[in-house]
């Protein structure tokens, strides 16, 4: 009974220690979701930007630089004052990952 | 003359209501070749001040990209080269681009 309960335990504790850290940057997410969009793809209004499947390295820029203050934003400088180096990196991989609406508009489409 | 000071002062009156254009999505085709030279090249990378890669813009929201190139013209946004490019464009070229780039479906 005890080993059995044991044993029970340590599978819950390692499921929930991988939800952990597979999903961090996706808890850390649910944030930026409120405004971006849960699919980030589809933001609460039009003046806030698809984020899903942007180039991540894009993306950690525009957070660093609302971290520091180069880039202004009230709602933005303060949600980025609070990240860490590693939560950016983690943050762009996770949301520039995701599939969405962005892409680039090829060279041929402007030939006309 | 009462009436015409009076259509005068609703023209001018319309013509302030008016300040946020609308964008025309066909018109932005005339004035895509200075952002196709680094926003239609795949994995194109800025060199100044930092290096990354330059946004995709296809599919994002009208509003946003309008006030982005609103904040680059203003200088309330700074990167050297959206700064110049900006900086030649009117309220309604940047509304006209909105829509363009906006436009585009998946």
């Amino acid at each position: 009974m005890k080993a059995s309960l044991l044993i029970a335990l340590l599978a819950f504790v390692s499921s929930s220690a991988q939800a952990g850290s597979g999903g961090a940057a996706a808890q850390k997410a649910e944030v930026c979701a409120a405004c971006h969009g849960a699919d980030f793809n589809t933001p609460i209004s039009e003046d806030i930007p698809r984020l899903a499947g942007q180039y991540p390295d894009y993306l950690a820029r525009a957070m660093t630089d609302y971290k520091s203050g180069v880039r202004k934003n009230a709602l933005m400088n303060g949600q980025a004052e609070g990240l860490s180096a590693q939560d950016i990196e983690e943050l762009s991989a996770y949301i520039g990952a995701l599939p969405g609406n962005l892409k680039i508009l090829p060279l041929h489409r402007f030939i006309r | 003359m009462k009436t015409i000071l009076g259509l005068m002062a609703c023209a001018l009156a319309g013509a302030a209501l008016a300040q946020t254009p609308t964008g025309n999505a066909e018109a932005a085709k005339a004035k895509t070749s200075m952002c196709e030279g680094c926003h239609a090249v795949p994995g194109y990378r800025t060199a100044s001040p930092h290096v990354y890669r330059v946004p995709k813009l296809g599919g994002q929201q009208a509003l946003y990209l309008a006030n982005a190139l609103q904040a680059y013209k203003s200088g309330a946004r700074s990167h050297p080269t959206m700064q110049a490019i900006a900086d030649g464009l009117s309220e309604q070229d940047m509304a006209d681009l909105a829509a363009f780039y906006s436009s585009v479906q998946k």
